[in-house]
């Protein structure tokens, strides 16, 4: 049962983890990644987005990740608001029956999260703020899936 | 039309959403925005100050080219920056 979720929780990966590997028992492989704060101690990264829309485009990665991978199951948790350095943004979990359809799945939606899902960064460093620029970088990775 | 702004165009515009009631002449996004730029100076110095400016109309992704086709609500904002 895919889960889809925007939160200003902490993401509790560990969990997600254990709970998802209970959930697919069955999966012979299972990848997980977690997009995590860089920076220093002080610095804060806020994220905003568009409630409703978010929701809505979370949804339709997972399920073209899931129909081109044929997932067995997949987990896209984001977070949103204020957190410190080494917190975790994003969560994504996806179970396959073989390994290549689970990694290469989790790469997908992270490019495609990157590029279409409306999410906005504001970094604060030292008391300065400022919103984080778009990569081109993103958009070519995005793009090489066709 | 409610007119929603997110990251730093809601932050220059100082709003985060607004209700267009003249949709005269308005048949594509495109239209909306020229409208509004044309509002105030706030507006206009706001569009003008983000590069390749995003639109989502019914929040589905969109270009400003896209027919309104009565929709209801249309987002403004620069590309994304997630995950």
């Amino acid at each position: 049962m895919a889960i889809i979720d925007v939160t200003d929780e902490p993401i509790m990966a560990g969990q997600t983890y254990e709970d998802f590997c209970r959930d697919n028992h069955a999966a012979g492989g299972i990848s997980m990644f977690v997009g995590r704060v860089r920076g220093g101690a002080t610095d804060i990264l806020e994220l905003e987005h568009y409630p409703g829309m978010t929701e809505k485009a979370l949804k339709e990665i997972s399920e073209r990740a899931t129909k081109r991978f044929q997932l067995i199951d997949i987990v896209i948790r984001h977070r949103i608001g204020a957190m410190k350095s080494g917190e975790d943004i994003v969560l994504v979990l996806a179970a396959a029956p073989h390994r290549h359809d689970a990694i290469h799945a989790v790469d997908y939606v992270m490019d495609f999260l990157k590029t279409a899902a409306p999410f906005w960064k504001r970094l604060t460093i030292n008391g300065v703020s400022s919103w984080v620029d778009a990569r081109e970088s993103d958009q070519q990775a995005a793009e090489r899936w066709g | 039309m409610l007119v929603c702004y997110f990251g730093a165009l809601r932050e220059r515009l100082g709003i985060k959403s607004e209700e267009i009631t003249d949709l005269s002449g308005c048949h594509t996004a495109g239209d909306i925005l020229t409208k509004l730029s044309a509002k105030s100076e706030r507006h206009h110095q706001a569009f003008s100050s983000i590069g390749n400016i995003c639109v989502a109309v019914d929040q589905e992704h969109a270009s400003l080219e896209s027919p309104l086709d009565g929709a209801e609500e249309i987002a403004f904002f620069p590309p994304v920056t997630g995950g």
